[in-house]
């Protein structure tokens, strides 16, 4: 089982893939059930919000290890259309999408560490970790 | 995916055999309210054995086929929902309203044929019975 | 290994080197009369005296050449790494064998003792290189200390945590009772790291023993903080989700305030006062008649017995 799986989201089974592919590492890193069905959740919300905005990206799952802790790390980004406004869109329940994900405010409180960048025009880089507790 | 939907007299019987993507959760969704419209099934049993991995909008689908199933007069059983699927509802805060839930498939048709849906079956069941 | 600097040991400055060549060169000479030295002393000590019994004298020889060699390696040649390594091994060898640490500086002081004496008769005209000598090997002694006490350490941190997990594993049991039934008796401190355990447990159990009913009984729990209350619950709703009825008992007075102050609404979970009376409510679930005294009828048996 690689450490690093980059997946290139076009559809929506790739999203679906992420997700497993996600899980696969969260095994291996034995994160328990409940931050690991978090930590899922984020990552489907962020790959799906690739679809719904930029029609295509790419999502890198990673284990990190630092000191004695390890844990998950995602990076999503695509060149789409950009965010316009970060803070709106961080705003509890605010979806412009299709509105039925969750939105990014709750992949940011499901993980330990959250980071979103937006260039209009240019793309979105969300980066976000959750360590094993 | 083809998500088989099976008819056992008055129950119907639907099997997700591995994780669906977003637009089968749809297609599902479309095609079980046809069938429970036109078949006038009294009960639904939704086995999620396969599915392993639920995110917010399967939750959701989810919630919303049996909320819509229940709008349609029958009634639905979810069986075989795994530990990890269990606990990414409860921190959804999907309480999964107007749904029963059972351990799988053989205790979800046992309660439908108990309530007489799966009629057919509840003889085949007490003819199975008998024999041993 | 990362809290040691090892870099500053493997990479000596040339003024240690130095010092090191010049402490060397009557430590080789006289290495078996100070190996000799220290196992006398050695043998004073009980614990070493058994070791030291159980290795045949053959291989006792061979460690000593192999130690010899790899020091030398160390300061003639400048391989550190190796020198490194087996001193490491040896730290973890020490903390699994379950040597007490200070029983090191007991040998050390010996070790210390005799080869001070060849040192000082050695070098008794030149001063300079008595000085270097010492300081080398003072500083060598503590290098080496420090290698072997950070491994010795590392692994018995290793020791506790297995046996921490191991305690915590069993410290939440989940019992099949009968046919369908589980039994979880929580007993003790319940904190976050516990109640994930639990939850994790509780999950798979009721998965794999196909069960339909589960009592948990927290009588042996006095307090629970919000986050752990707010478990037990997600808890208790996922295992109805999968089809299985919960039955909590023994909820103590503190508990019940912290649930209803949490406005808990223990979706799908049953409360019964105590194990007993969960059993019965359980085994009437399961479609089970109860034989004997129930709960309600407890109080007139036990004025007969």
């Amino acid at each position: 089982m690689p450490s690093k799986i980059q997946i290139p989201i076009f559809c929506e089974s790739d999203v679906l893939a992420t997700v497993q592919k996600c899980q696969s590492l969260l095994i291996q890193i034995e994160m328990p059930i409940d931050e690991a069905t978090l930590a899922l959740t984020a990552v489907s919300e962020v790959s799906r919000n690739i679809l719904n905005h930029a029609t295509s990206g790419e999502v890198i799952l990673s284990i990190v290890k630092e000191d004695s802790l390890s844990g998950l790390s995602v990076v999503a980004q695509d060149s789409g259309p950009g965010i316009s406004d970060i803070e709106k869109s961080m705003a509890d329940g605010y979806s412009t999408g299709k509105g039925l994900g969750l939105g990014l405010s709750v992949a940011k409180e499901s993980m330990d560490e959250f980071e979103i960048e937006s260039v209009l025009g240019q793309g979105t880089i969300v980066r976000m970790r959750k360590w094993v507790p | 995916m083809f998500v088989p939907i099976l008819k056992l007299g008055f129950c119907l019987i639907v099997t997700a055999q591995s994780d669906l993507t977003d637009t089968e959760w749809k297609q599902l969704q479309f095609t079980l309210l046809e069938k429970v419209a036109s078949t006038h099934a009294r009960n639904v049993i939704l086995d999620m054995t396969g599915v392993n991995i639920l995110d917010s909008f399967a939750g959701r689908m989810i919630n919303d086929i049996a909320q819509m199933i229940h709008l349609g007069g029958a009634e639905t059983i979810i069986v075989g929902i795994q530990p990890e699927v269990a606990w990414t509802l409860v921190q959804l805060g999907l309480r999964l309203k107007n749904v029963i839930t059972l351990l799988d498939l053989e205790e979800g048709i046992e309660l439908a044929s108990r309530q007489g849906s799966a009629n057919s079956l509840a003889l085949f069941t007490k003819k199975a019975n008998n024999a041993f | 290994m990362k809290n040691l600097p090892q870099s500053a040991i493997s990479n000596p400055t040339s003024e240690e080197i130095e010092a090191y060549r010049i402490f060397w060169v009557p430590y080789e000479a006289h290495y078996d009369e100070i190996q000799l030295d220290v196992l006398a002393e050695a043998k004073k000590i009980p614990q070493f005296e058994k070791l030291i019994s159980s290795i045949p004298p053959q291989m006792m020889v061979e460690q000593n050449k192999i130690n010899k060699a790899l020091m030398r390696g160390a300061i003639l040649d400048g391989k550190w790494d190796d020198f490194i390594n087996h001193q490491r091994s040896e730290g973890v060898k020490y903390a699994k064998m379950g040597l007490a640490f200070p029983l090191w500086f007991e040998l050390l002081t010996s070790f210390r003792r005799s080869l001070n004496k060849h040192i000082i008769i050695d070098y008794k005209n030149n001063s300079t290189n008595l000085n270097l000598a010492l300081e080398g090997m003072n500083r060598f002694v503590d290098v080496s200390m420090a290698i072997i006490g950070d491994a010795y350490l590392n692994t018995k941190e290793e020791i506790i945590s297995t046996q921490q997990r191991s305690i915590l594993e069993l410290s939440t049991p989940v019992l099949q009772f009968r046919d369908r039934l589980l039994i979880i008796p929580i007993i003790g401190m319940v904190d976050t790291h516990r109640a994930r355990q639990l939850t994790e447990n509780l999950l798979n159990k009721v998965r794999d023993n196909r069960a339909k009913v589960v009592v948990m009984d927290i009588t042996g729990v006095a307090t629970v903080d919000s986050k752990v209350a707010n478990h037990i619950i997600q808890t208790v709703e996922a295992a109805s989700l999968m089809g299985a009825t919960v039955i909590l008992t023994g909820i103590s007075p503190t508990i019940a305030q912290t649930l209803v102050i949490l406005g808990a609404e223990m979706r799908g979970a049953i409360t019964v006062g105590d194990l007993q009376g969960g059993i019965e409510v359980a085994e009437k679930l399961l479609g089970l008649k109860v034989i004997g005294p129930t709960t309600a009828e407890r109080p007139v048996s036990a004025e007969k017995a």
